[in-house]
């Protein structure tokens, strides 16, 4: 009895915090708006990637391959076009498999391996996406592989022969760089897990400054400073810089854990040929990458600071506070996401909302670096130096009103207080 | 200490506060204190006196109405009124993670540094009095310890302009005999002028050179504590207060 009266409460006091309630719907209503974006870019890219072309080189010309040929075609819905180069067919088509050489030959032979080679085009830095495109090559060869007997069949007129499996060795065309697959995993993990990891930083940055200054108001010392000669802008920055400050140090800490983590499972399973996936990483995107990631962790602190210092202002206590920063931070590792499955293509609409969500400044910068055109990603960082120029002044603002000594008074919200 | 003598510590006009649509905090408000002098505002509870000390202290703004401190407007200068006044909340506390001592020097590192920082902090801590209590967290303390660490960092920042809401809720007798007696040596001494608000009369009558009685956000009476005695006949001002609530049907 006494236990229920106790759970009772404990969930009337959930229901009633009105940060509860408004990080409910804030939630709900982002994470829908994400889903509903990511979910369309999904969908284009599986589209693209089931109605592209696919372009064959045939380095030899014989009846077994001019009979696979139709057939393949025949499967892919008339899809297949025959190149005269991989170059050719890779950027005609987005996907190029060559037919080499002595492949009759191997394939009409007991012991020996059939081998493909194909490359395919991939313009987007989305792990599902990309993977999408690259997993064309896969597709081919599977055809080929179910394919081969039928042809084998057809032109020597004898029984179906075994199936024999035919490995494709690809590589990939991104963003006019041939760069293996390896490679472009390594990549296109990189640019779309980064935004993840900083976002739950900010995450946490945003629910430290918030503490701050609701655990202020409760320990009732607010007024107190509030009364005193100086700017009330001086105590936003402060407050912004505190927050910043520790969430550096669990940023530290925790990308620590990770790399520890990451590092043992890639010595346990890198074979010593293969080059380590930072070292691809820095080839390819260059060393000025971590001066981005660290520029990104900079401004992102700035913006989520301000975010958690504007959310304390407003309400009246911790617990409020604690309601409305914990759905922030899973906004902002739904942006994290938003990079991962959406892919931002290289033009200033991008680069504008990369500017707005700061988290994904070093995807755009992948992007933009990759792409070649580097102007954009000057166009992201003068967007996040504004958003968080403004953040400041809103936060500024609000210590300047009422609501930081009176709190946000919400009607609704008084209505079920003054039932209760 | 008489009326209008010197300048002008504080100058109320027609100040009204309105709280959302149906809630008036203060209504036309008019009232003046003069430099030097502690003047106190009584009331019943959501009379207006904290929401008026507030204005004064630029931590709310006013809807209506204009308020000076010292010439200052507190709406166009803030700042400048900041400088010249300290604020006592009436639920003052303190940062739970500092030691008492370590409070008292932050909040006093907001206004002074240096020498004077040194001798302020020095002030404070032998106003408040708190022994060896003073270096242990704030989260310790009982809520008296917390208001006497408070008012001894409001004190110790000599003020031109004090402002004490309350100042002696939650103390013991003998502590708020000892606040009261601080409150004066520090108006005499220094010339602080004090508005506070208070609901013991007690004290009220004990520190005030001059009173101003609210009701509904307004001023509906005001003069020294023995003015306000012999217009109503009564022996205290605790007396005068209840003759007031009962002409004016106060009900709280």
């Amino acid at each position: 009895m006494t236990l229920t009266q106790l759970i009772k409460r404990e969930v009337k006091a959930f229901i009633k915090n009105p940060g509860f309630i408004i990080g409910l719907v804030l939630i709900v209503s982002v994470y829908g708006l994400l889903g509903n974006i990511t979910g369309r870019a999904v969908e284009s890219a599986m589209k693209e990637v089931i109605e592209s072309n696919v372009g064959l080189v045939l380095e030899e010309k014989t009846r077994l391959v001019e009979e696979l040929v139709k057939l393949l075609n025949t499967t892919m819905g008339g899809r297949v076009r025959v190149y005269e180069s991989l170059d050719k067919a890779v950027s005609d088509a987005g996907v190029g498999v060559v037919i080499p050489t002595g492949f009759t030959e191997n394939a009409t032979s007991p012991n020996k391996p059939i081998m493909l080679r194909g490359s395919v085009k991939v313009a987007v830095f989305s792990l599902t996406g990309a993977q999408a495109r690259a997993g064309l090559l896969t597709t081919i060869s599977s055809a080929v592989e179910r394919l081969l007997p039928l042809a084998i069949s057809a032109t020597y007129n004898v029984s179906l022969q075994p199936q024999k499996p035919v490995l494709v060795s690809g590589s990939i065309s991104f963003y006019n760089k041939q760069v293996s697959q390896e490679e472009f995993l390594s990549i296109t993990a990189f640019t779309s897990l980064t935004p993840l990891l900083v976002s739950i930083i900010l995450g946490i940055n945003t629910t430290y400054a918030s503490q701050i200054v609701a655990i202020e108001k409760v320990e009732k010392a607010f007024e107190m400073l509030l009364a005193q000669p100086i700017r009330r802008r001086d105590i936003v920055l402060a407050k912004i810089l505190g927050a910043s400050i520790a969430s550096i140090l669990f940023g530290a800490v925790y990308m620590i854990g990770l790399l520890t983590m990451f590092l043992g499972g890639i010595s346990s399973t890198a074979s010593a040929e293969q080059a380590p996936p930072i070292t691809t990483i820095t080839a390819f995107l260059g060393p000025e990458m971590l001066g981005v990631i660290g520029l990104a962790i900079v401004l992102g602190l700035i913006f989520s600071g301000a975010i958690g210092v504007v959310i304390g202002s407003l309400v009246s206590d911790e617990r409020i506070a604690g309601g409305l920063a914990a759905p922030v931070m899973f906004v902002f590792m739904g942006v994290g996401f938003m990079a991962m499955f959406m892919g931002l293509p290289p033009n200033p609409a991008s680069a504008v909302l990369a500017g707005l969500t700061i988290a994904t400044l070093p995807y755009m910068y992948a992007v933009s670096l990759m792409s070649g055109e580097t102007t954009l990603m000057l166009y992201s960082i003068i967007v996040s130096v504004g958003t968080c120029a403004l953040l400041i002044y809103v936060a500024s603002a609000i210590f300047n009103k009422d609501v930081i000594v009176l709190g946000l008074r919400i009607p609704w919200a008084r209505k079920t207080k003054e039932k209760t | 200490m008489g009326v209008g003598l010197g300048e002008q510590a504080v100058l109320v006009e027609n100040l009204v506060k309105i709280y959302g649509r149906d809630s008036v905090g203060v209504d036309g408000l008019s009232f003046s204190v003069g430099s030097g002098e502690i003047y106190a505002l009584v009331g019943p509870n959501g009379s207006g006196k904290t929401t008026t000390l507030r204005i004064i202290s630029t931590l709310i703004k006013p809807t209506r109405g204009n308020v000076y401190v010292y010439g200052v407007d507190v709406v166009r200068d803030p700042l400048r009124v900041r400088s010249m006044i300290n604020y006592l909340p009436e639920e003052a506390g303190a940062y739970r993670d500092l030691s008492g001592l370590d409070f008292v020097k932050f909040m006093l590192s907001l206004r002074f540094d240096g020498r004077e920082l040194e001798e302020a902090v020095e002030e404070a801590v032998k106003i408040a009095d708190l022994g060896s209590y003073l270096r242990k967290p704030v989260r310790t303390y009982s809520k008296g310890m917390k208001r006497i660490l408070a008012v001894s960092t409001v004190l110790a920042s000599k003020p031109k302009l004090l402002i004490l809401d309350e100042p002696t809720t939650g103390l013991d007798v003998e502590r708020s005999l000892y606040v009261r007696d601080l409150i004066k040596h520090y108006n005499k001494r220094y010339g602080t002028t004090v508005l506070l608000s208070s609901h013991n009369m007690l004290e009220v009558e004990y520190l005030s050179h001059r009173v101003g009685i609210l009701y509904k956000g307004r001023l509906i009476a005001e003069g020294t504590p023995e003015q306000l005695k012999k217009s109503l006949n009564a022996l205290n001002l605790e007396e005068v207060f209840m003759k007031m609530k009962s002409t004016r049907g106060v009900v709280e």
